[in-house]
């Protein structure tokens, strides 16, 4: 080998001059693992996106060659343009599963969780800085596997985001990746989540009582347990299923399977609700997942930008938690139409309307903390303001999906995509927009553009509510999900062809809209208008430090002495006293806080 | 502001560390993990038409003697853990190597199982069981190798980090040890399940 | 009327209207909900905007009229949950019609068509050999059995006379599928390695389409079968030129 005259290779010397790339790509500091994570999140939305935009051509204008990129799909998946179906369920699945899982979670959790957990409750870093790294690696690594697949034989997963075997057992290689991604994705949210809620509990500054976290922290704990406790069941499950593919066994394939009027070769004995189980055991806590940081984002920007305290911040605190609690008892509510007794049903039927009314105690908090404020309209607090009436909408659409009698019409109709999407895209997507507008000064130092910022709110209101309400309406109509044609084989879906085309439309301009926003973010990272440390006069501790925060957030370790909402207190000099404030802020006395050094 | 606190000193207002929280909260996660298996286990034998009874196709002296094999493992970590909570440092070294070569001995007894299992053509396609069997039982023998790991960075860490802060490795080796504890409690549920049941 | 209103399918079926009545009850719920918060969050978006209302209220809201509208809410949907839900749900599930004066009928799913499956006048299914199973017999049916010279397979297509329970016997020979009939309000996923039964009574004469709504592979768009209901004259008629 190759070597200096202290004896070190040529190598090693190469390696020290890109030492500080390589720092800075494996950093330990949780602020660069947090945009490491918000990066690489927000390129798998953009690629989920754009499946759906193909997709929802294909649903606008059946058979017909996708105009402009069509030529250059191969035989494979597009011949002449024309989507086969086969590719129809790959774009499905891999939209379903880089939203939810490469997407909307190591966004909220990994991005947001990450950069904010630590600097609002006053903290130098992570608990485990290396497993955070590694979790991120872990992530991409997932990420990429489940990419990939696209490129082997018979392409990507096409069994729905849900993979229900016996499909997914005798689908093509591509389901291998899918799960060898799921194991390696759960692996990475495992770390993570151990590290969140370690952080949480353990790094508290001096005097950050619970009840003085900001609420965004309180729904981080509770996601970080619900990832730690629901994952672990689709791993094992994921392993079943690998085995089932790999290793010849029969978890989920019965005896008997008879494929293409040909035997099965498998020596069957398994059950295929086996996995339907464990799935939805996962993943009905992983849509709780999917909302909680959302809220918490929502009310962040909410208190701030109506400059009073949340209404109802320790209601809202147990509801957050009851939730979480609940969100392991109601998986089977996906699963009624499977063959389900009364009283199973009756149970799951109830457990489902019970954690309906934590949402509505979060949402009624929410509501009722407007009164009295004193709203102001940047665009962040306007994406935050509508994620509550689009949650709204979610979250009552899933009451007749949770009552097992009027969920039979409605069970793998539109109206489910209906129901979800208004939660997660309107919803949970405005919901990070919101904070994408309200903390980039704190990343950056400058402001995104608000002319911009009201194009994008405008633009994607508008047109997500143009997608997502007729699937309400295509839904009561019986057009069912997961229709390669948009249901036209089917003569009672022929007049709901319009609403199709109007989504095709809508969902194509929301992409034009999104251009404007990445535009800005480029634009704005380099000429935005400058923000102080403080821009926003907020009070929780991540504006208490500079901008951006420095390594190892604080100069001095803060000390809190407050609420995290302490806006327009009466007698108070200004309208927000910072948590880390000493004293009572001009306050009566009696009314100031004490710093609880605990 | 770098150094992260309550690393290895207990948080006066949670009554722990972080080190120590951590691993309780994997040892959730894992119990979830097995737990999801194990409901696989109860699900599909409820189901089956035919279920083998565990001594008549798997070998339950060898199963016996493993867990001997293993709890002795745990056991001598034990007393590793013993060691350095009395600030004897020279003797952790010896203690965890021991108990290392007590759980290589473990996956060789059961590599051996599984030669024999394998030459009589009992294999995860069998049936149920056995996929079940191959299943548990591997990710088990994951576990042990993962622990052989962590005794392996701790047996070549501790001198080090003893010089540092011996309070460290001391807890250090306790958190270990409760993943043992882990590892031991999940072999005995599969020797009830598989073997005897 | 409301579910007219809501765009639901005609009502082909007997259960249909108490289904229905559900889900027009349950959206009537929503829509008070959404309507009446609707109100308050405009209200409060123009009362307290900044330039209306420059400097915020501490205290904000009083009363207690947030939990009223919280406690509303739990208590309609726990009526909605004992008194509809529960009950609708019990009789999809224990009460099945006497299969002596209903058409009995079983309903094989494969990749990617239905096999419906009559007994024929004889009233009893012929025996399935799995080893028979083939392209022009794709449920094995062993015509040698002693019930099975009279019974009826057609594929997709799925005659009823008007009227009269039928119980569908249904079951999956490779994946899971789903027995959907919007116009009947009948779903349930067809599990292989299992057989479960659904029941609905016709009442309506028509062509109604059986929609597999469960993913099933690169045909789950066009697994349609059709469902014509008859009079029993037309039915008994149809039945025996099969
Ligand atoms: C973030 C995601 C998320 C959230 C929060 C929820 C929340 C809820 N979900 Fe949803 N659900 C999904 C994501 C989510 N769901 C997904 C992804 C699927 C489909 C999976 C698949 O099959 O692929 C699904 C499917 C699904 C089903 C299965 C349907 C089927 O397949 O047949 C059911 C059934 O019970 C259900 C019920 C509920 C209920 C009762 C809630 C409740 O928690 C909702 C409670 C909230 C409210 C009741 C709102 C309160 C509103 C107000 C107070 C009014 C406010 C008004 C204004 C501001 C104007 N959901
Ligand atoms: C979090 C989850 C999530 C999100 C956000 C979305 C977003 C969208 N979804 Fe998706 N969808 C699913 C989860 C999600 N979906 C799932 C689970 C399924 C079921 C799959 C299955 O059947 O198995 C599904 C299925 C599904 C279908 C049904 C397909 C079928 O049944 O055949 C349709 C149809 O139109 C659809 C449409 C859309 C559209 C138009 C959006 C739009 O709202 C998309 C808008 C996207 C953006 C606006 C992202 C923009 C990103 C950036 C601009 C990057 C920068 C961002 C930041 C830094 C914050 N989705
Ligand atoms: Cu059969 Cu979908
Ligand atoms: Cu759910």
């Amino acid at each position: 080998m190759l070597a200096d005259p202290q004896g070190r290779s040529i190598l090693w010397r190469e390696l020290r001059a890109s030492h500080d790339t390589v720092r800075r790509l494996f950093s330990l500091d949780h602020k660069v693992i947090g945009l490491q994570y918000a990066i690489t999140s927000a390129c798998f939305l953009l690629i989920g996106f754009g499946l759906m935009m193909l997709m929802r051509w294909q649903l606008a204008y059946p058979m017909q060659p996708i105009p402009f990129i069509g030529r250059w799909f191969g035989p494979t998946t597009a011949p002449g343009g024309v989507m086969l179906p086969e590719f129809y369920n790959q774009l499905g699945a891999m939209h379903g599963t880089i939203m939810i899982f490469l997407g909307v979670v190591p966004l909220s959790v990994g991005g947001f969780g990450n950069y904010l957990v630590p600097l609002q409750i006053g903290a130098g870093d992570m608990a485990f800085p290396r497993l955070n790294m590694l979790s991120y690696w872990i992530y991409l690594v997932a990420g990429l596997v489940m990419l990939s697949s696209f490129a082997v034989p018979g392409g990507a997963p096409n069994s729905g985001w849900t993979s229900y075997p016996p499909l997914a057992d005798i689908a093509s290689m591509g389901q291998t990746f899918w799960l060898a991604g799921m194991i390696l994705l759960i692996t990475s949210s495992l770390l993570g989540s151990i590290n969140i809620i370690v952080t949480i509990l353990q790094l508290r500054a001096p005097g950050l009582t619970f009840m003085r976290l900001p609420f965004f922290v309180w729904t981080q704990l509770v996601t970080a347990f619900l990832l730690l406790l629901a994952f672990p069941p689709l791993e094992s499950a994921s392993l079943m299923q690998l085995m089932d593919r790999i290793g010849g066994t029969s978890f989920f394939l019965p005896s008997g399977l008879f494929v293409g009027n040909r035997p099965l070769a498998a020596t069957g004995g398994g059950n295929p609700l086996l996995w339907q189980h464990l799935f939805w055991f996962l993943a009905h806590p992983e849509v709780y997942v999917l909302i909680l940081p959302a809220m918490g984002i929502v009310a962040e920007i909410l208190a701030n930008s109506i400059r009073k305290p949340l209404w109802g911040y320790r209601l809202m605190v147990y509801s957050a938690i009851f939730i979480g609690f609940m969100s392991f008892l109601v998986w089977s509510h996906h699963m009624f139409l499977t063959g389900m007794g009364t009283g199973m049903s009756a149970f799951f039927q109830t457990t489902t309307m019970i954690i309906s009314i934590p949402s509505v105690v979060i949402l009624t908090a929410l509501l009722l903390s407007l009164y009295g404020g004193s709203i102001r309209f940047t665009t962040a607090s306007l994406f935050a303001l509508a994620f509550l009436p689009m949650f709204g909408i979610g979250g009552l659409t899933g009451l007749p999906l949770g009552l097992a009698a009027s969920d039979i019409h409605l069970h793998d109709t539109y109206y489910v995509i209906g129901h979800f999407h208004y939660i997660v895209a309107p919803g949970t997507i405005f919901a990070l927009f919101a904070g994408v507008y309200y903390w980039f000064p704190k990343l950056t130092g400058r402001f995104l553009d608000e002319r911009l910022g009201t194009i994008h709110f405008w633009g994607s209101l508008v047109c997500m509510n143009l997608i997502f309400m007729p699937m309400f309406i295509e839904g009561l109509a019986g057009m069912n999900r997961r229709m390669y044609d948009g249901g036209l084989f089917y003569p009672h879906n022929q007049g709901l062809q319009k609403w199709n085309v109007l989504q095709g439309w809508s969902a194509w301009t929301l992409g034009l809209v999104q251009i404007v926003f990445l535009l800005n973010l480029v634009v704005s990272v380099r000429r935005g208008r400058m923000a102080s440390d403080n821009p926003w006069d907020a009070t929780t501790l991540e504006w208490a430090t500079a901008t951006p925060p420095p390594h190892g957030n604080f100069a001095v370790a803060p000390i809190v002495y407050r609420g995290a909402y302490e806006y327009s207190v009466p007698g108070a000099a200004r309208d927000f006293i910072p948590q880390n404030e000493p004293g009572n802020g001009g306050l009566p006395a009696g009314r100031g806080a004490q710093p609880q050094i605990s | 502001m770098s150094a992260i606190p309550y690393t290895f000193e207990r948080r006066p207002d949670t009554g722990v560390n972080n080190v120590k929280l951590g691993v309780w909260l994997f040892l959730a996660s894992e119990v979830m993990f097995f737990g999801g298996l194990f409901s696989a286990y109860f699900m599909l034998r409820a189901g089956a038409t035919s279920w083998p009874h565990g001594p008549d196709v798997l070998s339950l002296p060898l199963g016996s003697i493993n867990t001997v094999v293993l709890l002795t493992a745990s056991a001598v970590f034990t007393v590793a853990v013993r060691a350095a909570q009395a600030g004897r440092q020279e003797r952790i070294r010896r203690l965890l190597a021991f108990s290392m070569l007590l759980c290589l001995a473990f996956l060789g007894i059961k590599s051996l199982e599984y030669a024999r299992e394998i030459a009589a053509g009992l294999v995860p396609r069998t049936s149920t069981f056995f996929a079940l069997y191959y299943t548990l039982t591997a990710v088990h023998a994951l576990h042990v190798i993962a622990g052989i790991i962590l005794s392996l960075w701790l047996w070549t860490t501790s001198p080090p980090a003893w010089r540092a802060a011996p309070a460290r490795v001391v807890n250090r080796l306790e958190a270990a040890a409760m993943y043992w504890y882990f590892v031991d409690a999940i072999w005995l549920i599969i020797v009830l399940l598989m073997y005897v049941a | 009327m409301m579910a007219r209103w809501l765009g639901l399918p005609v009502q082909a079926s007997a259960q249909a209207a108490g289904l229905d009545r559900l889900t027009v009850l349950v959206h009537l719920l929503m829509a008070v909900v959404f309507v009446g918060w609707s109100i308050y969050f405009v209200y409060a978006l123009v009362r307290f905007r900044r330039g209306r209302h420059p400097r915020a209220d501490y205290a904000g809201a009083r009363g207690r009229w947030s939990s009223g509208t919280e406690a509303a809410v739990a208590i309609v949907e726990l009526i909605l949950l004992a008194a509809f839900s529960i009950p609708a749900w019990a009789t999809r599930v224990n009460g099945a019609p006497d299969e002596r004066t209903a058409v009995v009928v079983r309903v094989v799913a494969q990749q990617f068509a239905w096999n419906v499956h009559y007994p024929g006048p004889d009233g009893v299914f012929g025996a399935s050999n799995p080893r028979l199973i083939g392209p022009d017999n794709p449920i094995g049916l062993d015509r040698a059995s002693p019930h099975a010279h009279d019974d009826v397979v057609t594929i997709n297509d799925m005659h009823l006379p008007i009227g009269r329970p039928v119980v569908v016997q249904l079951s999956s020979m490779d994946v899971v599928h789903s027995f959907g009939v919007p116009a009947m309000r009948v779903k349930q996923d067809a599990i292989p390695g299992t057989m479960i039964p659904v029941w609905f009574t016709p009442t309506l004469e028509g062509q109604f389409d059986i929609a597999c709504s469960q993913l099933c592979g690169l045909g789950h768009y066009r697994m349609r079968g059709v469902i014509t209901v008859v009079s029993p004259e037309q039915f008994g008629a149809w039945l025996k030129t099969q």
